[in-house]
């Protein structure tokens, strides 16, 4: 479907394709790639400090089931990563044009 | 390694920024450059000839490659500003003691209160910058990190040294005004290259200029001063070299001229003024500054393009006009030099005697 949507507030972000679903959809992208960079980023110096300190054999990660404080933090991380991919979809920018 | 802030997944997300502008300037523009020639001969050989920006434009109104690159120019720029995980304006706000302990220190800077900010300067968020430059208080922390990634394989501070060298070449200068000086990135070179020069930067920006003045708080020959580069207030003829850097661009027509008059009004009968800026007479490359204008909210950048500024110096009164181009980087001018870049030129002109 080509969105014929009428521009809603004074702050419309601009649109480069045919139809501006596409400009959402590659921003998902965009942010998301950005997201899995961090994350991998995170997780290489988590890695190398536990291998380093001997403090976890990295296998038994795979089976752990996170609780308490640590379920938590997950939950609080997974809304901004939520909130993070998905903002480019109401088309609007903080900045005026 | 970046370590502009204390969260390491913040300094992640802007490598990645910073990798992803890399990308579009030295892996995207030259396939887009490529594209540009095999449909620019297709239109030649339909008798269509490329004579301006208009035809470009026809060239690529149908081109896939050119939406992903203008899409990546405007939004690679948006996530850098205002992603709200770790964007420059949210990131920076949320480690505010790094942010005071940077701008409170004190430095020699002359503020005005009663300053009317221009309308066209209030009208636009200028390169995506929420708030913009004057009413964010972080901006100049902000322009500051943004400008980390705006020049593609360009060392930092690299374009601002090799700016003081061309100014050199010009003479040797004891009083210097440097107008839309911003944090200072070219106003601390300058009074650092002419250390027994006085050396003044004005700026409309408050926020920019704190940044400035507390780098500056070192260097005994430099202040900074809020102020209009159209009407500065300081006195006549007190200079003997006014310049910018990426001020014209962002300045609309009338008052780019404006902007030249107070500059000969400023400078001493035989001054100099080097205005650092971009010109192009390339359509290729008039369409692609055309866009970048539109898409990094400077609206001002294509006017200034389209203008003919050696003519208005000339009704400014100056005398010996020069368009150069400037090289950021040695050999960025070559025409074998297939990346991405800035049109760069230094307008340099003199006061008659």
């Amino acid at each position: 479907m080509k969105s014929t949507d009428p521009v809603v507030g004074p702050q419309a972000e601009q649109t480069f394709f045919s139809d501006p679903a596409i400009d959402r959809l590659v921003n998902m992208v965009f942010a998301l790639t950005a997201e899995v960079h961090v994350l991998r980023d995170r997780l290489a110096l988590l890695e190398d400090a536990l291998e380093k300190r001997g403090v976890v054999n990295v296998s038994q990660l795979d089976t752990a089931i996170p609780e308490g404080a640590l379920e938590a933090r997950l939950a609080k991380e997974r809304t901004a990563l939520v909130q993070h991919v998905l903002e480019g979809l109401q088309g609007r920018l903080a900045s005026k044009s | 390694m970046l370590t502009l802030f204390r969260s390491r997944d913040a300094n992640a997300f802007h490598e990645f920024i910073m990798d992803a502008r890399t990308w579009w300037a030295v892996q995207l523009f030259p396939r887009l450059r490529e594209e540009y020639e095999v449909r620019r001969e297709l239109a030649a050989r339909e008798g269509r000839q490329v004579r301006s920006a208009e035809d470009v434009a026809l060239l690529f109104s149908k081109s896939t490659l050119y939406a992903y690159f203008c899409w990546l120019e405007r939004h690679v720029q948006k996530s850098k500003y205002s992603s709200s995980r770790w964007g420059l304006v949210a990131q920076i706000a949320r480690e505010p003691e790094t942010a005071a302990a940077r701008l409170n220190a004190e430095g020699p800077l002359e503020l005005d209160p009663t300053l009317r900010i221009p309308e066209y300067y209030a009208a636009h968020d200028l390169h995506q910058h929420p708030g913009n430059l004057h009413n964010d208080p972080n901006a100049g922390l902000v322009y500051e990190a943004s400008a980390l990634s705006i020049h593609p394989r360009t060392r930092k501070n690299e374009l601002h040294e090799r700016f003081v060298d061309l100014v050199r070449r010009e003479g040797e200068f004891a009083r210097v005004l440097d107008m839309g000086c911003g944090f200072g990135k070219s106003t601390l070179p300058l009074a650092q290259a002419f250390p027994r020069a006085e050396v003044i930067g004005v700026d409309v920006s408050a926020p920019c200029l704190k940044l400035a003045a507390a780098q500056a708080r070192e260097v005994p020959n430099i202040r900074f001063r809020q102020a209009d580069a159209r009407d500065t207030g300081l006195d006549e003829a007190k200079f003997d070299l006014v310049t910018s850097t990426m001020l014209l661009h962002e300045l609309p027509e009338d008052s780019v001229e404006a902007t030249l008059a107070e500059t000969r009004r400023l400078l001493a009968p035989g001054g100099v003024s080097i205005h650092l800026d971009f010109r192009t007479e390339d359509p290729f490359w008039q369409f692609i500054m055309y866009g970048h204008g539109m898409r990094n909210n400077e609206p001002f950048l294509e006017p200034l393009i389209r203008m003919d500024l050696a003519a208005a110096y000339r009704k400014a009164g100056f005398e010996d006009v020069r368009i150069e181009p400037f090289a950021e980087r040695e050999g960025a001018t070559d025409p074998s030099n297939p990346f991405w870049r800035f049109p760069w030129a230094a307008i340099i002109a003199r006061k008659p005697a």
